[in-house]
């Protein structure tokens, strides 16, 4: 009898353990149970799964209030799920640039769920022209949230800005969908100018000798242009004599130059990747002739795109050859050449 | 032994003389900002900036300035060249000077449109051309230099919703066989009807039938209005997939795409000898062991 009376009172007990054992237990799946509500309970937090995403409580009442002899505070949100407000962004312009701006985001220890919203503006106190961050990096009016990883962890170009103006960036952080901090501390960057350097070795070409490679210009290039530049060049005449006699411009095309053969005024350029026309196609010295009407065509180029570093002392080398033919009569031949440079835009 | 002496002196004289006949040649290095200009202009207002050029030479150079038509390069659309209405309203002063070497000198440049302009944006080149100081009777080629600047002017603000409208993406296209690990050659081309310019900046996101994706990098480009401009790009993917899905978006700015969708099949190397290694290993089996026969003619059949 006393061990029916054991067997019963343990039956007893593992059935109300299972029955009411989780009294307080909260929603429940298949796969997850919430076991508390308490703050900071109730999951892992930044733990996300493609079908759910648990905080518990964003906040939670502390019934204690603060009181001394002259004052009392009532109760209040004492406990809340809320992101480290972001620092400030680093800013950068690697490249000089001038139209636009490297930002990395300072996450301050957020969680790598934490996302983030990037405000923008002209002046220092963000009291006016305020803009946000879109997810095409360029501004626009509402703001976007996204994560650390979704911006570019290791950092991002805003665009479209104005050359040599200051930019003010601050960020702001949620956590989950329900809290936001204020906005971090500002930095600024003022955006740099637009600048081509372009240099000549020599003003005239020296022809000491007839044989190739002797002859050459070398032009040298410094920019900052996000689309890089194109030298393009071109002659006044024929070369020519004071007594008009000439000699004529070598016979192949830029878009087509062949190996040397038969005679004329002829270039080759060492920029390999010139681009136009047929690829690499002055590579293993291949000549044309010069076209005669401006622009003329591209002998140099550099398409960028300069983000990161900007294009410093490029050197191309314009080599001339000339060949003249039996009946050449000797003589001083001359003409001029230009080689105009332009940004790409 | 004096004599000789002088006599190899006298010869290397000549020689170098022979070699570089060129006295008066000599090198110049010019520095120009902005080299790109883009403002705001407002109709019967004047806008002004100054373009500030530095002589890196030891010698000084005088530069001559003057305003003309730009086409941009690896535009789409052959357009007949028509004079910009921004060249009679911008004027430089001065137009020539002198910047003696190693010293920056600024020439003011001045926009002012009539008081009635449609909206629209408004393009012109400064060249600087130097001057250079050559004999009245040269004996060799004179080279020179002109550095061109851009002028990229605006009235009326920019509306992306709009800009959004008036933006297409045309003949988004890839080789649509290509073989595993090959890159992906594609292009595309982007129009601007829009009345001004914009910076046309694409995503491409490629996604294979199993849901990965990853986002490729391509390089932005400004496109005028009425013009187009194409890509010619090359991606590689890391993921394998026998079917890519392609998203093209192209931001117009102020976070407004445009968007186009393409797909890739790939012809499996390495992958596709697994497979017919496996099918032969199955029909080897099939054909050679009893019980998996019938199991596969019940399967099949339903009859045992």
């Amino acid at each position: 009898m006393k061990h029916k009376i054991l067997f019963y009172l343990f039956l007893s007990f593992i059935l109300y353990q299972l029955s009411f054992g989780q009294v307080f237990a909260g929603p429940q799946s298949t796969t997850y149970d919430l076991k508390a509500y308490e703050f900071g309970s109730g999951g892992i937090t930044g733990n996300i799964s493609t079908t759910y995403s648990l905080f518990g409580n964003t906040g939670q009442v502390d019934s204690s209030s603060l009181n001394s002899t002259t004052f009392a505070a009532q109760p209040g949100l004492t406990y809340l799920l809320l992101a480290n407000v972001p620092g400030a962004p680093t800013l950068s312009i690697p490249a000089n640039n001038y139209d636009r701006i490297k930002v990395t985001l300072n996450t301050s220890s957020n969680p790598t769920d934490a996302t983030y919203a990037i405000q923008v503006s002209t002046t220092s106190d963000f009291s006016s022209n305020n803009k946000y961050v879109q997810t095409d990096f360029t501004l626009g009016t509402s703001p976007v949230f996204q994560t650390n990883s979704t911006w570019g962890s290791s950092g991002f170009f805003v665009t479209d800005l104005s050359a040599n103006t200051a930019y003010y960036f601050r960020a702001e952080a949620q956590q989950g969908k329900y809290t936001q901090t204020g906005f971090g501390p500002s930095t600024s960057q003022t955006t740099g100018t637009s600048t081509l350097s372009f240099s000549l070795d020599s003003n005239s070409i020296t022809f000491s000798n007839l044989n190739a490679a002797d002859s050459f210009t070398v032009l040298t290039t410094s920019t900052n242009a996000y689309s890089g530049y194109t030298i393009y060049g071109w002659e006044t005449r024929a070369l020519t004599t004071p007594d008009n006699q000439t000699i004529s411009n070598y016979g192949s095309p830029n878009s087509a130059p062949t190996t040397w053969s038969g005679t004329g005024f002829g270039y080759s350029t060492n920029d390999t990747s010139l681009t136009g026309g047929t690829a690499n196609r002055f590579v293993g010295s291949k000549y044309a002739g010069f076209q005669t009407t401006s622009p003329g065509d591209p002998i140099a180029d550099n398409p960028g795109p300069n983000l990161n570093t900007q294009i410093s002392n490029e050197a191309f080398t314009i080599t001339y050859r000339i060949t003249g033919n039996n009946i050449t009569p000797a003589g001083t031949y001359t003409n001029t050449i230009l080689y105009t440079i332009v940004p790409s835009y | 032994m004096k004599h000789k002496l002088f006599l190899i002196f006298f010869l290397s004289f000549i020689i170098y003389h022979l070699s570089f006949p060129q006295a008066f040649a000599s090198s110049e290095s010019i520095r120009v900002a902005p080299v790109i200009e883009e403002l705001s202009i407002a109709p019967g207002k004047t806008t002004t900036y100054s373009l500030n050029i530095s002589n890196s030479s030891a010698q000084p150079i005088g530069i001559h300035a003057d305003i003309t038509n730009f086409e941009t390069s690896n535009e789409d659309t052959s357009t007949t060249s028509y004079s910009s209405p921004l060249i009679s309203w911008t004027s430089v002063s001065p137009s020539d000077i002198i910047i003696p070497s190693n010293e920056t000198k600024s020439i003011n440049v001045t926009i002012l449109p009539p008081s009635e302009i449609k909206k629209g944006g408004y393009y012109a080149g400064i060249f600087l051309t130097p001057f250079v100081d050559k004999e009245k009777v040269p004996n060799a080629p004179i080279i020179l230099t002109r550095i061109g600047t851009l002028i990229l002017a605006q009235y009326g603000e920019t509306d992306y919703a709009n800009l959004k409208e008036k933006a297409q993406i045309k003949n988004f296209s890839f080789n649509k066989l290509i073989f595993e690990n090959s890159p992906f050659d594609f292009h595309f081309t982007v129009t601007n009807s829009y009345f001004t310019h914009f910076n046309a900046k694409p995503f491409i996101t490629v996604a294979t039938l199993f849901g990965k994706s990853e986002m490729l990098a391509v390089s932005e480009k400004n496109i005028l209005p009425g013009k187009s401009k194409t890509w010619n790009e090359s991606i590689t993917s890391k993921l394998f997939s026998p079917i890519y899905i392609v998203h093209l978006a192209v931001s117009v700015g102020g976070g407004n795409f445009i968007t186009s969708d393409s797909y890739i099949v790939v012809i499996p190397g390495l992958h596709i000898i697994l497979i017919a290694i496996i099918l032969l290993m199955l029909a080897a089996v099939a054909t050679y062991h009893k019980r998996f026969r019938k199991a596969l003619s019940i399967l099949l059949t339903g009859k045992g």
